[in-house]
This record gives C-alpha cells, sequence and structure tokens, in this order.
C-alpha cells in the first residue's frame, strides 16, 4: 500500500503531530503512524474521525486517484 | 467522532486476532507433536506438565508478542509509566528465575533436607509465578490508566 502523504501534509498544515492527532481520534500513535506509512488500512470510522480533526474531506485526504503518487 | 477510549484500537484488535490465530495454529501443532513423541516413547516432561508447559509458551509468546507489537494496552493508558512497570515485572521475574538457578546449582544454600529439582512441579511453580506477576502488574497499570483517563475527562 502506497504512504498516505496527503494526510502527513495536511496534519503538518495544522501543526499537529502524530500524537496530537491519535489521542484526538482516540487511537495509539502507532496506528496514525501506520496509516501514515500504508501499512495500515483503517476503516471507514476511523477516516471520518482523523478528517473531522483535520478539518478535510474523505476524498481529499483518502481517496486514491489513479494518476495520483501519494 | 471519537474511538472508544475504554478500549482497544482497531489497529491493536486486528494485530491481537492475528497474532492469537498463529499462536492457537502453534499450540495445535506443538500438542500433536508432542502426542506424537509421546506415542515414540519421547517424555521430555511428565504427561500432564509437558502440556500445561505447552500451554504456557504459547500464551508467553502471545504476551510477548502484543506487548512488543504494542497491542497489550489501550489508547487511554499510553500516557502511564508503562516502561517502568514493565521494568519492575522483568526485574521480578529475572530475580525468581535467578534464584531458582542458583538453588539447584548449589550456589544459594537450602534449607536442610530440602531438595530442589527440576521436576515438573517447580518447572510449573516457576512459569505459573512469572505469569502471575505479569498479569497483576499488568491489572495495576491498566487500573492506573482508567484512573487518570476518568480524571481529564
Amino acid at each position: 500500500m502506497a504512504k498516505n502523504l496527503r494526510l502527513k501534509a495536511a496534519r503538518a498544515a495544522k501543526d499537529m503531530s502524530q500524537k496530537d492527532v491519535a489521542e484526538a481520534v482516540g487511537v495509539t500513535r502507532q496506528t496514525i503512524n501506520a496509516i501514515e506509512n500504508g501499512d495500515y488500512n483503517p476503516s471507514i470510522k476511523l477516516c471520518i474521525a482523523i478528517c473531522k480533526v483535520l478539518d478535510k474531506s474523505l476524498d481529499q485526504l483518502f481517496w486514491e486517484d489513479e494518476n495520483a503518487t501519494g | 467522532m471519537q474511538q472508544d477510549r475504554r478500549g482497544l484500537d482497531e489497529m491493536q484488535r486486528a494485530y491481537r486476532d492475528k497474532v492469537g490465530n498463529q499462536c492457537f495454529i502453534l499450540l495445535a501443532y506443538l500438542l500433536m507433536l508432542n502426542a506424537g513423541l509421546y506415542g515414540f516413547g519421547v517424555r521430555w516432561i511428565e504427561y500432564p506438565a509437558s502440556v500445561m508447559a505447552i500451554l504456557m509458551l504459547c500464551l508467553w509468546i502471545y504476551l510477548l508478542r502484543i506487548i512488543a507489537g504494542n497491542a497489550y494496552f489501550p489508547p487511554a493508558s499510553q500516557r502511564t509509566k508503562v516502561r517502568s512497570v514493565l521494568t519492575v515485572v522483568i526485574a521480578i521475574a529475572a530475580s525468581i528465575i535467578l534464584v531458582t538457578v542458583l538453588a539447584n546449582t548449589g550456589i544459594l544454600p537450602l534449607a536442610q533436607g530440602y531438595s530442589l529439582g527440576w521436576d515438573s512441579a517447580l518447572f510449573l511453580l516457576i512459569m505459573s509465578a512469572v505469569a502471575l506477576v505479569i498479569s497483576l502488574a499488568a491489572l495495576g497499570a491498566k487500573a492506573l490508566a482508567s484512573r487518570q483517563t476518568g480524571g481529564e475527562e
């Protein structure tokens, strides 16, 4: 699975660390790290929670465009 | 929308399921291997203890893997002094093993008329004692974590 660089960028734009996002969402920091690295495929519930914390839509963070690399 | 703070998060649950399945298969294979060896007359430990030892081995592998994979404590307890608790547990477990080995080799003096050997009862005693210490420490850490979480919310 490819790395989710958009999630990383959105998190950096809000000046939040992985730990901050993890605490806001209610998961471990390792889970956020695994999602960013493409090691874990999150459920739709977790995706929505992350989107709300980062003020983004599901499309913006998790939709994999055929032409997109990240 | 927040995840359930009282329990494990979804990745931790998935990892536990995966490790649990693997340990169950390992347990089944080891029990069959033990039964096969027993049929050929190989008795590495007497019958009830051998099954218990295999059970404990699989339990230990399961516990160590989920602890190493960060799937033992739920997210709410990540801020607690988990490392300190685990350090104490490891120190106590190591002490038990060290004392037993020293007593068995005759370095530590034993009470007169008492002999210590690697028999089934002693083997199970050591395994159980260490497992008990780990369980109690884990329970203590969890209680501490839930108290802290309750105070923050």
